[in-house]
């Protein structure tokens, strides 16, 4: 494991709050990254409370003119440990937003990460890794999400190049595809599958990392799901209610 | 008791605020055992609102609402901290232990949990967040500790925590025979130990009524420990519940039984060592023990009356059961110490009991109605985190505070924004 700081983008969701608890748990030094300085101050304090890290605060808007560049700025050239990219919206999830709402959320779910990455990679550790976190909506339109989708696909594809591009020479890749977990993003959804449980899906996101793996379905049982539903042709899918 | 509302739980504060609109109530981890947390309306969950945020040299801890006591005791205790109070399950929120009072074992002792917070951050129904102590707002704090969500949301709490030099306590069990035995024992043989409460068999007729597991307990010293012994066990996972039991299994028969075995099994001891979570927490070895009383539930009766009730008293509230032909389980006794300022809190000075009812249609409404009498003749209360059925004149005569609190809320709730069932069906839920 590299000494470096790990940067979480996204420290106040769901999954990256849990995801920052699992690496302080280990001792792990955090830099806590969000839009509301405010709110990741509390997962800081809280976090270096609870397991005496020492976790930073900052400030990151993919809306404001200067990002990315403000990480580069705070990290002041010492390398990055890790780099967890836990940020996504389902504002405009399927179709029917107008374009600002469809720029906005296509901008926040896929453009705004590869922004990040491309930008903070120089300051990775190459013994360190990337996580991106993508969903399986991404990996079968349905019509409850696909512009959700379409974006996190895109996430997806994004993070294999990047992984072939480093291969050997730079930071592990993982791609998560993320199955149904108990958010703030599915909060109140009705209907589908229970959502797994942040703390346990954040442990097997930090293992799968420390395996090295490329792309991981977290819960696992979201691999032979969707494997299954791949297979599954147009014209009896347009005909199922998923 | 079901009641569909639209649950909100926000992760973050800003969202909290955005989320007030409507009318509701905030929940934590939703221990409380009757209505007090449904509501018609909206349900603020606050169990993602549980980031710690300061703990001081001295003890002094500051974490948001949702944090749960267990949460705190597994942090700090291995630093040498722990709660000056805990009710007899860790998984309420501190938000919860706060909007009821909660007392412990320890009540005679160190008071309520209330008693131990230093300030509280109150979300208003005006949008405000207001910080409020016993010095400041005085008036809404002690109306928004016991105050059972009514007053607002609670966001964070400051709280003292106390030394812990072990996670140990050291018990001494005692077995009475009788109702007079165990109550000879409240009269002073409790007052050497911080710790007391008494396991009463509620079943028992006859020359054994009122028969109870005596256990008085003490924080356990470091210099007892043996060499090589963890100073500060944790508890593995809990078993589970896995379902809700068929109607009956919680029957007459099975309660005498139930309570003969657990009598039996505590053979009088001095000094018997006990992790902390088998002391305090004895029922959370099963999570989700309540479904045993399978869909239609339980209801616990508990009391609290002023010093001068007694043998007599007590005697006749357990015949009132007994008449019922009521099964019942896990009785609880024990002497309390002076009341908290809180003006809905329950605690006051005296014995309290407790009993598991579960609920068997009319004749335990029934039954109830007739122990809310008897409870209010003695000049006693019942706790309202734990009721479901008291009506608002029952209310009003058991807690002569009902006055000063609706006047507290009716500045900072005027529109009665905060309101649940219970604050509903008592008579809490419209404003003057």
């Amino acid at each position: 494991m590299p000494s470096g700081r790990i940067a979480i983008l996204g420290a106040t969701s769901t999954i990256g709050r849990a995801i920052a608890a699992e690496y302080a748990r280990t001792g792990q030094n955090l830099l806590l990254c969000g839009r509301s300085l405010g709110e990741v101050e509390r997962v800081a304090q809280d976090l270096s409370l609870r397991y005496g890290v020492a976790a930073e605060a900052c400030l990151l808007d993919p809306d404001l003119p200067d990002y990315p560049q403000v990480l580069w700025r705070l990290e002041g050239g010492r390398p990055l440990g890790g780099v967890v990219w836990a940020i996504g919206t389902m504002s405009a999830a399927a179709g029917g937003g107008g374009p600002d709402e469809i720029r906005a959320s296509t901008w926040v779910n896929f453009g705004a990460a590869v922004a990040a990455i491309e930008g903070l990679l120089p300051a990775v550790d190459p013994k360190g890794f990337i996580v991106l976190l993508s969903s399986v909506a991404g990996e079968r339109g349905r019509r409850k999400n696909y512009v959700y989708g379409a974006a996190k696909a895109a996430l997806t594809t994004y993070g294999q190049g990047l992984n072939h591009r480093l291969a050997g020479r730079g930071p592990r890749v993982t791609v998560v595809q993320l199955g149904v977990v108990d958010s703030q993003m599915t909060w109140g959804m009705s209907g589908g599958p229970a959502g797994a449980d942040p703390e346990q899906v954040a442990r097997a996101i930090v293992q799968a990392v420390r395996a090295g793996k490329g792309r991981v379905h977290v819960p696992a049982v979201w691999g032979p799901i969707m494997f299954l539903l791949r297979l599954v042709p147009e014209s009896v899918f347009n005909r199922l209610q998923v | 008791m079901r009641q569909r509302a639209e649950v909100l739980r926000p992760e973050q504060q800003g969202r909290l605020g955005e989320a007030l609109r409507g009318q509701g109530i905030a929940r934590g981890l939703g221990r409380a055992y009757g209505d007090a947390t449904l509501s018609q309306g909206r349900v603020w969950q606050t169990t993602r609102l549980s980031r710690m945020l300061s703990l001081s040299e001295d003890g002094l801890l500051t974490a948001e609402a949702g944090v749960s006591l267990g949460d705190i005791v597994r942090t700090f205790l291995p630093r040498g901290w722990t709660l000056p109070v805990t009710p007899g399950t860790q998984w309420v929120t501190l938000g919860g232990a706060v909007a009821a009072d909660v007392h412990g074992k320890n009540h005679h002792a160190a008071g309520t949990f209330g008693q131990h917070v230093k300030e509280l951050v109150l979300l208003t129904a005006d949008g405000q967040l207001r910080r409020i102590s016993p010095e400041q707002q005085g008036e809404l704090f002690w109306a928004t500790v016991g105050g059972m969500g009514l007053t607002g949301v609670i966001v964070e709490v400051t709280v003292q925590l106390v030394p812990a030099e072990t996670g140990y306590i050291s018990v001494d069990y005692v077995r009475t025979g009788g109702l007079e035995e165990t109550l000879e024992w409240f009269s002073g043989h409790d007052r050497q130990y911080p710790y007391t409460v008494a396991w009463i068999d509620g079943l028992k007729e006859g020359q054994g009524l009122g028969r109870a597991v005596l256990m008085g307990g003490r924080m356990t010293g470091s210099r007892e420990l043996r060499p090589g012994e963890p100073r500060y066990p944790m508890p593995r996972g809990a078993v589970r519940v896995p379902f809700e039991f068929p109607k009956g299994s919680l029957s007459l028969p099975v309660g005498r039984a139930f309570n003969a075995v657990y009598y039996g099994m505590h053979r009088p001891r001095q000094n018997a060592r006990e992790p902390w979570w088998k002391f305090f927490y004895p029922l959370d070895v099963a999570d989700e023990w309540y479904r045993l009383y399978g869909r239609a539930g339980f209801a616990q009766y508990q009391g609290v009356y002023p010093p001068e009730v007694g043998l007599g008293e007590i005697r006749a509230i357990l015949r009132r059961i007994h008449a019922a032909r009521h099964p019942n389980f896990l009785g609880v006794l024990k002497r309390m110490g002076p009341a908290s300022p809180g003006m809905l809190s329950f605690p006051r000075e005296g014995l309290t009991l407790a009993l598991d009812l579960p609920v068997q249609g009319e004749g335990t409404l029934r039954l109830f109605q007739d122990l809310y009498a008897m409870t209010a003749d003695y000049g006693g209360r019942v706790y309202l985190a734990k009721d479901a059925f008291l009506s608002p004149s029952m209310f009003r005569r058991m807690y002569p505070g009902w006055e000063a609190f609706l006047g507290v809320k009716a500045k900072v709730d005027p529109q009665g924004m905060f309101r649940s069932l219970l604050s509903q069906r008592v008579g809490l839920g419209e404003v003057r």
